[in-house]
């Protein structure tokens, strides 16, 4: 099987997130870890690397901010139009460390695409965890993600929601991620998963370790410019590791020893 | 339809030999746009244009007006070529007092003259179509980037990776003043590819290391002068402050 | 070696040899142009036989600079893609020198060991390797450094001992190449060969001054020096021209684009070299990973003499000094080397 090549699949749902996200539902039966990915190809327009942010054994979700020429030309398609699939690729998620422990899910933006079939399996299995807290973060209340889903999540879960800017009818906290930390009632015994924007996993990193956390224990899941999906074009390649294929989940401890520090850790411990 | 116009200002008017230079590829291009403006191919000409193609770049008050109206009548404006994009050859007028340089003219000075600049100096432009002339291959791919509505890009790396990708013996190694590492590359690295050295006709790019550049001539026993007048030739407006570096050296 | 596998082959024999190889393989061997090369030869006259390696290595035979992954075309319902991949002759591959067979080993390992490219796999796959000795170095060579010039795999090595190549038999493959053309060669002969290696690696290291043969001990060494002062003077004097990526035998990036029709109904995806030291390599949508140009050089030195070691357990750098004759900067990996490890 030659792996540069694309299974062609059909969008079967579109469901708007947020002003400039949307999630599409396509049709495969492609089988994933919660934190793979796939190579999107939008035929013409090029491919680009996208999270799978759901699906059931016959379809997948893709959670898909319009940002370049391929996330563009898929938030103008509709039900029925077809787009190329490579994958999944990635290590995913370790979720299964956190069962019969604590689990802390940390998110950013768009951040928490990848984090949503982690959510998910906990909704599904939650008796398999102890604590389980989700903390969510976006600049805005509408550019929250699956807002649709908070309330079910709520019920089995700490969900701790911020904005950085609030907007009418917003009663939740305000501010960055950080400083909602102190609100998680768990610490020992913790797995933490997190994936947001560089900045944010920085500071909430450096904070977490100083709120006790082990650095062994918390799990970042790394963004590059993954083209081939195979650990060979080179694009995503940080400090010895290709981020498509060794990550792009990795233990924070691991991240900092890379030889090339990831400037998603950039200054923590230092 | 895409209506479009080719737009000329003081240039050579050699973009918009180019752009016929399509040919067979014209032809297909025709089937999505319609030539509303092309001065030097049809005689009736019209206003407005969804886009406007505009090569050379102004020097009398007179061009300045006629670009100021061609943005206001277009819904994008394109930059075709260096003149538009960079200031190009008319730049050079620049390194020269304004007394000298009207010399030229005798005694008939051209009315009311401005200094030539990048067409971005006076309106906003969309997109660059950097070269003297501009490559058809780029332009095709902007054609193509407007009717499947995505983006265009420039290219952000040197004529020399063009040229490195083509497996060319390296001119500078021959001696040859190439201006490959400090030129935006798009061209496929044609001068080159030819055995001709780059002049730099695309002008410069982000990411050039231009005191590396003039480092590696000097070693090679090119002058200062030489050097000056190559990184004059199309880029004097956006190197202005390296060429005035490179004089104190 | 037992002295069964050595053979020699009178010189006059070449010709007639290497037309009985051009009759059963795709056979490739150093072509002098403006840079001399590796290119398909269809008769023996073509052939030049160099002192030393070629400007141009192997990689293009296997990883061209640009290659075709597939094309679609646009149909009723949906996309129809084609693979471009074609089946690719058997290839033979003639005047190989010791740095350029030890880079294809190396090559492999990133494009058919943990990770397949299929491309690559097609192409590379049944190729004979007949390989040379050189009969003096460039100035910018340093093979030494890493064990000298015989690598460990060929299927047949050719050595100059005057009216004489030696011939030694590394395969199953290069046996059965060897005809009755062949005489046995004898202690003598086996003995000027030695002598000719050794002359020449003499000569190699006396310009090379650097020994990276204990290989964890140097990656280490360099390791360490992410914060060295010498990548912000590299960054002032390297061009980001990509030259010594595109050079290099065993660099391996590419860059994927996609191609299409004026109206996007039928097109191509392509993969076209890459380089490391460019500003656009490591850029997502969001963020620059590696803006800075120190940055960039330092990750290239790395990603030859740290990251290889640490995942392949070997140099991706086989001392064939190409990066350093094509660099118009002058950059000398020598000197950088000379440096991180003194």
């Amino acid at each position: 099987m030659n792996p540069y090549i694309p299974n062609t699949a059909k969008i079967t749902e579109i469901k708007d997130e947020t002003p400039d996200t949307k999630t599409f539902t396509i049709e495969t039966n492609m089988q994933f870890r919660p934190g793979q990915f796939v190579e999107l190809s939008v035929f013409g327009y090029g491919e680009a690397p996208i999270s799978i942010s759901g699906g059931d054994g016959n379809s997948i979700d893709l959670t898909i901010r319009a940002v370049g020429n391929v996330t563009n030309k898929i938030h103008e398609m509709q039900p029925g139009d077809v787009v190329g699939l490579r994958g999944p690729f990635g290590n995913g998620w370790p979720y299964e460390k956190a069962k019969k422990k604590n689990l802390l899910i940390v998110a950013g933006g768009i951040g928490l695409a990848p984090l949503r079939p982690v959510v998910e399996y906990v909704m599904q299995h939650r008796a398999e965890f102890e604590d389980v807290t989700l903390l969510y973060g976006a600049r805005k209340p509408s550019l929250m993600l699956f807002k649709y889903r908070f309330d079910e999540w709520a019920k089995k879960m700490d969900l701790l929601l911020t904005v950085d800017e609030p907007e009418p009818g917003w009663t939740g906290h305000v501010g960055v991620v950080t400083t909602l930390c102190d609100k998680i009632r768990h610490v020992a015994n913790t797995i933490t998963l997190m994936c947001g924007p560089p900045v944010m996993m920085k500071y909430v990193s450096m904070l977490l370790i100083e709120l006790g956390f082990p650095p062994s224990e918390m799990y970042l899941s790394l963004e590059r410019n993954m083209k081939c999906g195979i650990g060979i074009c080179g694009h995503c390649a940080v400090g010895g590791v290709y981020v498509c294929r060794d990550g792009p989940v990795f233990p924070l401890h691991k991240a900092l020893r890379f030889v090339e520090k990831p400037h998603e850790v950039q200054g923590v411990l230092d | 339809m895409i209506s479009i116009g080719i737009f000329s200002l003081s240039c050579c008017e050699g973009c918009s030999v180019q752009f016929l230079n399509l040919e067979g590829k014209l032809l297909e291009v025709l089937k999505y746009y319609n030539i509303e403006n092309f001065r030097l191919a049809k005689e009736l000409n019209s206003l407005p244009v969804d886009i406007a193609f505009v090569e050379g770049t102004p020097t009398t008050a007179e061009e300045v007006k006629k670009l100021l109206k061609i943005r206001r009548d277009s819904n994008v404006l394109v930059a075709l070529g260096t003149c538009a994009a960079t200031g190009g050859v008319p730049g050079l007028v620049n390194t020269m007092s304004k007394r000298e340089a009207m010399k030229v003219y005798d005694s008939n000075p051209p009315y009311m003259p401005v200094d030539p600049k990048p067409i971005d100096y006076y309106v906003p432009v969309e997109h660059k179509l950097y070269g003297c002339p501009f490559s058809k291959d780029e332009l095709m791919e902007l054609i193509t980037a407007v009717i499947m509505n995505k983006s265009f890009k420039n290219r952000e790396s040197s004529v020399c990776v063009e040229c490195a990708l083509r497996e060319n013996a390296c001119l500078l190694d021959k001696g040859e003043l190439c201006m490959g590492p400090v030129t935006r590359a798009g061209c496929r690295a044609l001068c080159p590819s030819n055995g001709a050295p780059c002049r730099g006709c695309r002008g410069p790019y982000e990411d050039a290391n231009y005191k590396a550049h003039i480092r590696t001539l000097m070693d090679m026993g090119i002058t200062r002068e030489e050097i000056i007048e190559a990184y004059s030739m199309f880029s004097y407006e956006p190197l202005k402050e390296v060429i005035a570096w490179l004089k104190e050296q | 070696m037992m002295t069964n596998y050595v053979f020699k082959l009178p010189k006059n024999r070449i010709y007639e040899f290497l037309n009985s190889l051009i009759a059963e393989y795709t056979v490739y061997a150093p072509v002098e142009g403006e840079t001399s090369r590796f290119e398909r030869i269809t008769d023996a006259c073509e052939v030049q036989f160099l002192p030393n390696r070629t400007d141009r290595s192997l990689k293009s035979i296997f990883f061209p600079p640009e290659e075709e992954f597939f094309k679609w075309k646009k149909e009723k319902d949906g996309y129809v893609v084609t693979d471009s991949l074609k089946p690719s002759p058997k290839k033979l591959i003639f005047g190989v020198r010791g740095c350029d067979v030890r880079a294809l080993d190396i090559l492999d390992r990133y494009m058919m060991g943990e990770f397949s490219d299929p491309y690559y796999k097609e192409r590379r796959k049944n190729t004979v390797i007949i390989g040379m000795t050189c009969d003096y170095p460039r100035s910018s060579c340093f093979c030494t450094a890493f064990g000298g010039m015989i690598p460990h795999h060929y299927d047949l090595w050719f050595t100059d001992i005057g009216a004489y190549y030696l011939v030694e038999v590394g395969s199953d493959t290069g046996m059965k190449l060897i005809d009755s053309q062949f005489q046995k060669a004898t202690e003598q002969d086996i003995k000027r060969k030695n002598q000719r290696i050794e002359k020449v690696e003499l000569e190699i290291e006396k310009q090379t001054k650097i020994n990276l043969c204990e290989t964890k001990h140097c990656s280490q060494k360099i390791k360490t020096s992410v914060e060295h002062p010498m990548w912000k003077e590299l960054a002032e004097i390297c061009l980001a021209c990509g030259k010594c990526n595109f050079i290099c035998p065993t660099c391996h990036c590419f860059d994927v684009i996609d191609t299409t029709n004026l109206d996007g109904s039928e097109g191509a995806r392509m993969r076209r070299w890459d380089s490391c030291h460019l500003y656009e390599y490591a850029k997502t949508s969001a963020e620059n990973f590696r803006k800075e140009r120190h940055a960039r050089v330092r990750y290239r030195v790395f990603d030859k003499f740290v990251f290889p070691v640490m995942r392949y357990s070997t140099y991706a750098c086989t001392g064939c000094g190409r990066c350093t004759d094509i660099c118009p900067a002058g950059i000398d990996i020598r000197e950088i080397l000379r440096e991180m490890i003194a």
